[in-house]
């Protein structure tokens, strides 16, 4: 057995493990050959959007002294809207002995989403048997993952808390357009795109990116793919022109 | 499974190879990420289009299919198993993030075949050795990994690159392990294959 690839193949390790700690919840170790997303669906779209969003409600039986692992997401490809929590991170009164988990689509509340909102407030609950609200143990965090229309890549997810909304941390959720964010509560939570990544170069033909207010503001944000493409393209065309370079160098010298 | 070719380039010729042929996968990966629009047809000619580019950089690059020693798919097999095993183990009790099961599953797998066997074929195959030849080892699985985490940020986006730098970095030491493109081919084809059911 060759030690240098043994070597490799312990440093390919640990930086694998690394990567799989470092991200929020567990992420595909690769998913390559189809990447297919259904168009977004609003709960009130503008002309020519698909409409009708899914509502998922699980209910999930409690057979240890602590709540079970919650995973629930909505019917979309991907999902457009997940929660995801550890076992135990609910705190459950006496006699709890069902954890009922619920996503819809909502109208957008008051006080209104800000302007950049991209795609529908989603209201997330956790209610024991008899609706009694569950909130997540002080400490503990429970991750929202949620899909921004087309070409929205850069933004941050908002939770409407007392009177207002605020920015939550939000990280990448495996694909450009899904975000995710631990949060330590539930109620309503929307994308807001990035003011900063924000053009108005949209066109007729692009998904809107803004519709929580029911009206067509595909004008307001849209957020264009080419600058990652163009990024990555500048990093791989360095690493090829440093290889031609060598080339170059070495026809040269011989 | 496949070797290149055996032929006596000079270093110059080799860099020379391998600037060309990772221009080539980045234009694949670039027009992959631009056409691939929204639902399952659109996804799976992207997908399809993209291993059968990579294919062709393999073909011109000179690259033949040979029959894969056993012993290469034991390793590969143990490679796939290993990259399933540790998000598992990373993260017990919780599913992925992400379920991704587009229809039919038929076609998916077929693209998905391909497209981690080209991916393979290039960066762990033709790249990896021109580079190798060229500028050494520890330069050739730098840039390869390094490649072959770029090529995925168009359309998973910047997080996905120190976990497929790391995998990366772990499907060459397959390929120095076992001395075939196979091992890697097998282990990364069993790690997209399983996400249908993670």
């Amino acid at each position: 057995m060759s030690r240098r690839a043994v070597l490799i193949l312990g440093l390919g390790l640990i930086l694998v493990t690394i990567g799989q700690r470092a991200a929020p919840t567990g992420t595909l170790p690769l998913y390559d050959g189809v990447v297919v997303e259904d168009p977004y669906r609003y709960l009130q779209p503008p002309d020519g959007a698909p409409g009708h969003p899914s509502s998922v409600s699980d209910s999930l039986p409690v057979t240890g002294s602590g709540s079970p692992s919650l995973y629930s997401a909505t019917l979309e490809q991907p999902p457009q809207a997940q929660v995801i929590a550890e076992p135990g991170a609910l705190d459950l009164p006496a006699g709890t002995t069902t954890v009922k988990v619920t996503i819809d689509p909502v109208p957008p509340p008051d006080p209104r989403p800000p302007a950049n909102a991209a795609g529908n407030v989603y209201r997330f609950a956790a209610t024991s048997q008899d609706g009694t609200p569950l909130t997540l143990i002080a400490g503990t965090t429970a991750t929202v993952v949620m899909r921004a229309p087309a070409s929205v890549t850069v933004g941050s997810i908002y939770q409407l808390i007392g009177d207002g909304w605020q920015e939550l941390p939000t990280s990448n959720g495996g694909l450009p357009d899904l975000f995710s964010a631990n949060v330590s509560g539930f109620g309503e939570f929307v994308i807001v795109a990035s003011a900063a990544a924000t053009g108005a170069a949209a066109t007729g033909a692009a998904a809107p990116a803004a519709s929580t207010d029911g009206a067509s503001s595909a004008s307001a944000t849209q957020v264009q793919r080419p600058p990652i493409l163009l990024l990555v393209a500048a990093g791989l065309a360095l690493l090829a022109l440093a290889l031609l370079a060598v080339a170059a160098t070495l026809a040269r010298g011989e | 499974m496949i070797r290149s070719v055996v032929a006596t380039p000079d270093r110059g010729q080799l860099a020379a190879r391998a600037g060309a042929l990772l221009l080539g996968a980045a234009s694949a990966a670039l027009a992959r990420a631009a056409v691939n629009g929204q639902g399952a047809v659109s996804g799976f000619a992207a997908g399809a289009a993209f291993g059968a580019a990579l294919l062709g950089l393999a073909v011109a690059a000179r690259w033949q299919v040979r029959v894969p020693p056993p012993r290469a798919l034991a390793i590969g097999l143990a490679g796939g198993a290993v990259l399933i095993g540790v998000p598992l183990i990373a993260h017990p009790g919780l599913p992925l993030m992400v379920g991704m099961r587009p229809q039919p599953m038929a076609a998916w797998i077929v693209v998905t075949v391909v497209v981690a066997t080209a991916e393979e074929v290039v960066f762990r195959g033709a790249l990896l050795d021109a580079v190798s030849q060229a500028a050494g080892l520890p330069v050739a699985i730098g840039v390869t990994s390094l490649a072959f985490a770029l090529i995925h940020v168009p359309l998973y986006g910047w997080g996905v690159v120190p976990l497929d730098l790391g995998v990366g970095i772990w499907l060459a030491g397959l390929r120095l392990l076992s001395g075939s493109v196979a091992a890697p081919a097998v282990a990364h084809v069993l790690a997209d294959l399983a996400t249908w059911w993670l």
